[in-house]
């Protein structure tokens, strides 16, 4: 279709205006954390600094225990990634080839957990935990965590290994295979652009959650990166250069994997969406 | 083939399955589904969270639902936020989608504006948080900042999220924010499927791009766009994070949505009683509500 020059400019200012409403949220905390707090009281937020100042970095990781909340974030995630990915790959294999004694009652009950926020779990969660000793421990974000994303997984899982042709199955099964060996090494490679999607998807979901770690941790030296800094926020919330140093120090790592992985991410964090 | 095993070993076989599904299941059911049926039956009970639970039937949801304000603003807040969040990203979402897809623009370009507009997305929301709380900041915010100078004093005081009219729209736009980058990437790979062919005979026909986009991508992007209604409205729901970091609920309870009114009756008060029947009414809502849209949307496949 040929362009008018109208709509040429009205397209490229839309997408402008976008853009801008989507990353001046992040420029001022680039700008804001390397002023000091003299400065913005002075010369106001839409300003440049007189000086670069750097210090609000430093001060910010030495006020926060950021390295303790990355190092528990990166630990949660990769157990839960695991146990997700594992347990996912069971529990769709069989409830996909398989035919036995009470699957679609189980199908259903399992699916009816894709419904059930988080707030519906939260009390007797708690008191479960408690019970079993494992309150302030990591366990206490982990096991939920990888509890609460069987359903979807599951669903996913599913989805796509109904696709294949079941002629796979038989014949590993023919050749003398196990269902662990089948599923590992026939079923497994079969749907991997599925599970590398799921990882994602489980990595950033763990890495963001933030309810379950509100709820279930107390402890300043078990805090996650989401719950770590939503503390440092509160306690600091009047030096606004170092609160927004502190959001920087968060955003780099992930910027830094998003920019790498970006179409992979854009996939898998999108994932529910696209095979629902 | 399969008829074969199963009847030389029948119930080996359904063993066998129960036991790889066991580790699963087990997860499954001691972390989420046996709290969520005890949290029904707490709904019934008064409980401190030590001692014996007293039952008292339904008496916490009668203090729920009988006169309480605060039960109606978290309702209210809640459908707001829902309808809001169904709303305006999904229709930027679907501008930024159609720019992208049908705008023509360099395949550089639209691949750095889609990877832009995602950002907020892949973010913590408490990062989003920090930033919003401060562009806000009655005192130091850049908000108040370009308000006066483009001249529009009488609103620069406004403390946006201490102000119980504006706080509510306030935290929409973050979420605005936050949500309009999924909808446009889920709807952008739905148009990439759209058949380029009906674009050229719409074009012959001499049909103008708003003709295309109605009658051609939305009819299109169909599928998607329920899905992600239902997502969206699933997720609003229960939306408890960006308010918890950016505003706790408040000022007072002006910004309280369900799951914060669950959340702070349950933990910070300790009547788990009526913290369960406030989620267990939640959860009610929101699965009535999947429940007749998945309907609609099986009943618009054919």
């Amino acid at each position: 279709m040929k362009e008018t020059a109208r709509f040429k400019i009205y397209k490229h200012i839309s997408s402008l205006l976008l853009v801008a409403f989507t990353l001046i949220p992040f420029g001022i905390l680039m700008v804001t954390s390397l002023r000091s707090s003299e400065d913005l009281g002075r010369k106001g937020p839409i300003s440049l600094p007189d000086a670069i100042v750097w210090s609000n970095y430093p001060k910010a990781w030495d006020l926060g225990n950021f390295s303790t909340y990355f190092k528990n974030s990166m630990i949660c995630m990769a157990a839960t990634v695991t146990f997700v990915l594992v347990l996912a790959l069971l529990g769709a294999y069989v409830l996909s080839f398989h035919e036995f004694f009470g699957k679609q009652v189980l199908i259903s009950v399992i699916m009816l957990g894709v419904l059930i926020p988080f707030t519906q779990i939260m009390i007797p969660l708690f008191h479960t935990l408690k019970g079993m000793n494992l309150l302030n421990t990591l366990w206490a974000i982990i096991l939920p965590q990888t509890a609460m994303q069987i359903p979807f997984s599951v669903f996913l899982m599913r989805g796509f290994m109904r696709d294949l042709p079941k002629s796979v199955i038989e014949s590993a099964r023919l050749d003398g295979a196990n269902e662990v060996q089948t599923l590992f090494y026939i079923v497994t490679p079969l749907v991997r652009p599925a599970l590398v999607a799921l990882l994602i998807f489980t990595a950033v979901s763990s890495w963001n959650n933030f309810m379950l770690p509100t709820v279930m941790i107390q402890k300043d030296a078990l805090r996650t990166v989401p719950v770590g800094l939503n503390y440092f926020k509160d306690q600091h919330f009047t030096n606004f250069p170092m609160m927004c140093a502190a959001a920087n120090i968060i955003i780099v790592p992930i910027l830094l994997v998003y920019l790498t992985f970006q179409q992979k991410m854009i996939q898998g964090m999108t994932v529910g969406s696209l095979k629902g | 083939m399969n008829r074969g095993r199963l009847t030389c070993g029948v119930l080996r076989k359904h063993m066998i399955c129960y036991l790889l599904l066991a580790p699963t299941l087990l997860m499954f059911v001691i972390f989420v589904l046996v709290p969520a049926v005890q949290t029904v039956y707490i709904s019934l009970t008064q409980w401190e969270g030590i001692g014996p639970k007293t039952w008292v039937g339904l008496s916490n949801y009668k203090t729920m639902l009988l006169g309480n304000a605060v039960y109606l603003t978290a309702l209210r807040n809640t459908v707001v936020w829902t309808l809001v969040t169904m709303t305006v990203p999904v229709a930027i979402g679907l501008f930024q989608a159609n720019l992208l897809v049908r705008g023509s623009l360099p395949h550089r370009l639209a691949k750095l504006y889609q990877l832009i507009y995602f950002l907020p997305q892949v973010i913590s929301t408490v990062v989003a948080a920090i930033a919003w709380k401060f562009i806000y900041d009655p005192v130091m915010g850049p908000l108040n900042d370009v308000l006066r100078v483009v001249g529009m004093n009488q609103y620069a005081n406004i403390g946006w999220l201490g102000n119980p009219k504006t706080v509510m729209t306030a935290l929409c736009v973050v979420n605005v924010w936050i949500h309009s980058g999924f909808c446009c990437v889920v709807f952008a790979a739905a148009m990439q499927g759209i058949d380029k062919e009906l674009y050229d005979a719409a074009m012959v026909d001499g049909a103008t791009r708003s003709d295309q986009f109605w009658r051609i991508t939305l009819p299109g992007i169909r599928e998607s766009m329920t899905t992600v209604l239902v997502l969206t409205m699933m997720w609003s729901f229960k939306v408890f994070d960006i308010i918890w970091t950016m505003t706790k609920g408040g000022p007072g309870q002006h910004s309280y949505v369900f799951a914060i009114y669950a959340y702070v009756q349950g933990f910070s008060y300790n009547r788990l009683g009526l913290s369960a029947a406030i989620t267990v009414s939640l959860t009610l809502i929101a699965m009535v509500f999947s429940k007749a849209f998945t309907t609609i949307r099986e009943r618009g496949r054919y």
